[in-house]
């Protein structure tokens, strides 16, 4: 159950922000987006499309992962309590771990609050309500397992997580 | 007045297990998750792709890539990846029905 919980969290949070950035840039004119419409004419048309498309997708995004916890992590629909922990925690280990390694950027504060925290708590935001967005129906399409401690994934975790926040973190520089 | 429906849906089956997930395995999965999506979108999506498209070096942080040059390709990485991503998550939620 590790393997396939690891990758759909890994989609959710690349489906999440992926979609949630178009909404994110459309909203504020401000991130990778804004750039990319900028200097596009009607400015105003592209933003209202990059809003509701990125609203569409992230919406259709929060389904697919739902979804994709009941059938594919195996993780019945009515074990709400169950299904809270497996997501929420992901939430917050992200935003606890951004912050961290975001705090040691060269780039500037700022970054952090302007981009990767709002792009971290609010595009991964459906974690915390994907739950209620499971359509009625859904089944797992394997038994029930429970996610049990491993010390392999937590030995990785913490060896990367140094990485991470020491070396990339502060930054690195890569040449062509 | 009581809610004395019979209409009520049934709960598919007992929540026999939900406290049963360890919490350290869960947040070490959750972490190598978010550094893997982190080093996807700043690394591959805009740093890889600045370089492979006329950047001749550049900084990468967790936070951001930065570098002189700059165009919407590397700035709209994320539907690259978005796609990509997307077609991973449907190929592991449709076919996989008994």
């Amino acid at each position: 159950m590790s393997m396939r919980y690891f990758l759909l969290i890994t989609c959710a949070f690349n489906l999440f922000s992926g979609t949630g950035y178009f909404f994110f840039s459309g909203v504020t004119n401000f991130g990778d987006w804004a750039a990319v419409i900028s200097g596009l004419h009607p400015h105003w048309l592209w933003r209202m499309l990059l809003v509701v498309g990125g609203a569409t997708a992230y919406y259709a995004a929060v389904r697919v992962v739902g979804i994709g916890l009941v059938r594919y992590v195996g993780v019945p629909r009515d074990q709400q309590r169950r299904m809270r922990k497996l997501t929420i925690l992901p939430y917050f280990s992200a935003i606890g771990l951004l912050s961290l390694a975001g705090l040691l950027n060269p780039l500037g504060i700022q970054l952090l609050w302007q981009s990767a925290l709002p792009a971290t708590a609010g595009g991964q935001s459906g974690l915390l309500w994907l739950q209620y967005y499971i359509p009625r129906g859904t089944v797992p399409n394997r038994k029930s397992e429970n996610l049990a401690r491993s010390y392999i994934w937590i030995v990785i975790a913490a060896i990367l997580t140094s990485v991470y926040v020491v070396v990339l973190g502060r930054g690195i520089t890569l040449h062509r | 007045m009581p809610e004395t429906s019979t209409t009520a849906a049934v709960p598919q089956r007992q929540e026999p297990t939900a406290t049963a997930d360890d919490i350290l395995a869960i947040c070490a999965i959750s972490i190598l998750a978010a550094i893997l999506s982190n080093v996807l979108h700043e690394g591959v999506g805009h740093g890889l792709t600045a370089l492979l498209t006329g950047a001749k070096s550049g900084l990468l942080t967790t936070v951001a890539w930065a570098s002189a040059f700059d165009s919407r390709l590397v700035e709209a990485e994320h539907w690259l990846i978005w796609r990509l991503l997307w077609c991973f998550g449907w190929f592991c939620v449709a076919p996989r029905t008994q």
